[in-house]
């Protein structure tokens, strides 16, 4: 039998088939005993989501000693940069604390308040269970305000929303192409690229695209060179102009070892060109940092963090290496935050979970001092942040002990230590009904949280910014 | 083109459940929804636990998924505007906890294909070569993508239901399936180029 073509969606299901469990574990039926016997009016409940059984720490040990004995016979997957904690990770942070409880925490003057629910149905057509609004990209601009990129399935075209308060939005433009991802969006001086890519139904084949507005009304799309089967992972306004970067869509996805990145530049966002990219490690960005010389990715090669800069996406050079093995350290980058002192921010997290969040400070945004982050009394975990005046705001998943978790507001003046925006009604509303944070943006006035419903609907929690 | 003009956005709601309000008719509320759960235990808690496996390729993470995805369906039971439905949106609830699963994921992710592929003894060479390139190859899938790949070829959803399920566009839908299948495919071709 040995050399025979095999059909491939048949070996895809034979194995999926095979692959498939025979039985549900006996704690799957606990849980749903738990909950369906959980008297009327208990105030665990009205919390977001009860935590799964702790066995990460023994997990990551003994994940950790099978990646030590037999390294051939395992796969790592790598991080995302975005590191929202999972509830299960949360809960080995326990700090037995009540949702109402924190509420008299934050003597220190607050940061944003003025927090109120926004639910948006903007392309809600159907009715019955799904009312996704597909937002792709919400962003807040430099020159202020807040543009979203909404896919309106019925047209298959995607529409941009402009709100110059987070609170209300209008439709002002609709992207040129049809069937458009948008991957990435990034503003300078009042010109917006967003980028992604569009898969052509008939030709079966995806191109890599950026489109720019000055307006968010009129939109100009621009193919880039060489890109099909291409999608652009992130675009970044650097100080010569815009710089994207992408990946081959037929090989590697981002988080994978070994990618094949093409890098393009523009001027304008509109004209693009392919550069080289030369010296850029085989190593994925975690992030792509700009500053006054150019652009700063962030890797994690081999165990340890290292900023690669170029002056012109062209040509790349290693600048930076973290001292020590930071093997234990990732999930590290996502959107540039500073803090009053200057300082810019990221954060990432630890292996080791008897320690909080980990704090990454430099201020070149080369270079980089770790630190854990002071998250108290809250045990949780920072990972979508953004810079406002006076410090950064974090929407978390907060651990309220007896393995009870829920969304939560965290700010901090420096990024080290954090404490927890008193819980008002609408704060209260947001974690009773079990919604998650997708992302947090601010134009500096303003703070938009998009949050996620169970049932998939979207919605932006909008805070007014008081320094 | 979409006609300019506000959203129409409702200030601080959250939906508006067809399947009773709690204010309104709380017990009708509760009851259907300890209904709706009751149904869940048995072949379809077996079915919620697969489905998690197969897209996480973890037994112990798929477990802690489908409990957060219970929870946290149980929690967001007023998010449900049609209990008629209910399948469909907690299937939603479970992919969408087995993305954030995947992508939130902070640790190192690491899989051993010992107990999570047994392959049948009777199984010719050539298949089992195809079958043992697969692992690594659905791995290296981006999570959205391993998400399609199971919902096609396990659950047999069309691009229609998968890009309904997902709530993304069918283009979208279709344009993961076929860089996913074409990444799977390169497996299955070069273990067969290795076989002959």
């Amino acid at each position: 039998m040995s050399g025979e073509r095999q059909d491939p969606e048949q070996v895809i299901r034979d194995w999926l088939a095979d692959s498939a469990p025979d039985r549900a574990p006996a704690s799957l039926r606990e849980t749903l005993e738990d909950v369906t016997t959980r008297p009327a009016g208990n105030s665990r409940e009205q919390l977001g989501a009860r935590l799964p059984r702790l066995r990460l720490a023994g997990g990551i040990a003994a994940a950790l000693a099978i990646l030590a004995v037999v390294s051939s016979s395992v796969y790592i997957h790598a991080t995302s940069n975005v590191a929202g904690p999972s509830a299960a990770e949360s809960a080995s942070l326990a700090t037995p604390v009540g949702p109402t409880a924190t509420a008299s925490v934050g003597s220190e003057k607050q940061l944003v308040g003025d927090w109120h629910l926004v639910d948006t149905q903007m392309v809600d057509d159907q009715p019955g269970a799904f009312s996704q609004s597909m937002v792709t990209r919400v962003v807040g601009l430099s020159s202020g305000g807040f543009a979203a990129f909404v896919f309106d399935q019925a047209h298959d075209e995607t529409v941009v929303y402009g709100s110059s308060d987070g609170t209300t939005w209008t439709s002002v433009g609709v992207l040129p192409t049809k069937h458009a991802t948008v991957t990435s969006v990034t503003d300078k001086s009042g010109t917006v690229v967003a980028a992604g890519y569009a898969y052509d139904n008939a030709a079966d084949t995806a191109v890599a695209i950026a489109w720019v507005s000055s307006d968010l009304r009129t939109w100009h799309a621009s193919v880039l060179p060489a890109s099909i089967n291409v999608g652009v992972d992130m675009v970044a306004a650097g100080p010569g102009g815009f710089l994207a970067y992408g990946h081959d869509l037929t090989q590697q996805s981002p988080g994978n070892a070994t990618p094949s990145l093409l890098f393009w530049t523009s001027a304008d966002g509109t004209t693009w060109r392919t550069v080289a990219g030369t010296g850029y490690p085989n190593a994925w960005p975690y992030h792509l940092y700009t500053n006054a010389d150019g652009y700063v990715a962030i890797t994690n090669i081999s165990g340890r963090i290292q900023s690669w800069t170029s002056v012109d996406g062209a040509a790349w050079i290693q600048s930076w290496t973290s001292p020590t093995d930071s093997a234990s350290y990732y999930s590290i980058g996502g959107p540039d935050m500073t803090t009053p002192d200057g300082s810019r921010v990221m954060f990432g997290s630890a292996t080791n979970f008897s320690t909080n969040s980990v704090k990454w400070t430099s201020r070149d945004l080369v270079r980089w001092t770790m630190s854990p982050a002071q998250i108290t009394p809250i045990g949780t975990d920072i990972g979508q942040a953004a810079s406002i005046p006076g410090g950064l705001v974090s929407a978390s998943w907060c651990d309220y002990g007896q393995a009870t978790a829920a969304f939560c507001l965290i700010t901090s003046s420096d990024g080290r230590a954090w404490q927890q925006v008193p819980v008002t009604s609408t704060l209260a509303r947001v974690a009773d009904s079990g919604m998650s944070s997708w992302g947090i943006v601010s134009d500096g006035a303003h703070v938009v949280v998009v949050l996620h419903d169970n049932g998939d609907g979207i919605h932006f929690l909008v805070g007014t910014t008081l320094r | 083109m979409a006609q300019e003009g506000h959203l129409p956005i409702r200030r601080g709601l959250l939906g508006s459940p067809t399947s009773g309000d709690e204010a309104t008719h709380p017990e009708a509320w509760r009851r259907q929804r300890i209904e709706a759960f009751t149904a869940l235990d048995g072949d379809r808690l077996l079915a919620t636990y697969r489905l998690a496996t197969l897209i996480l390729h973890d037994r112990d993470e798929a477990e802690d998924a489908a409990q957060e995805a219970i929870s946290r369906a149980w929690a967001g039971w007023g998010t449900l505007r049609d209990v008629d439905r209910f399948d469909a949106w907690f299937d939603r609830i479970l992919v969408n906890v087995c993305r954030n699963r995947m992508r939130h994921k902070r640790t190192l992710h690491v899989v051993a294909f010992d107990d999570a592929l047994e392959l049948p003894a009777a199984d010719n060479h050539g298949a089992t070569a195809a079958r043992l390139a697969l692992g690594p190859a659905f791995q290296r899938l981006s999570p959205d993508q391993r998400i399609i790949v199971v919902l096609r070829f396990w659950r047999d959803l069309s691009i229609e239901q998968i890009a309904e399920r997902l709530a993304i566009p069918a283009g979208t839908a279709k344009s993961r399936l076929h860089y996913a299948l074409q990444s799977l495919r390169k497996a299955i071709e070069s273990s067969e180029e290795a076989d002959r």
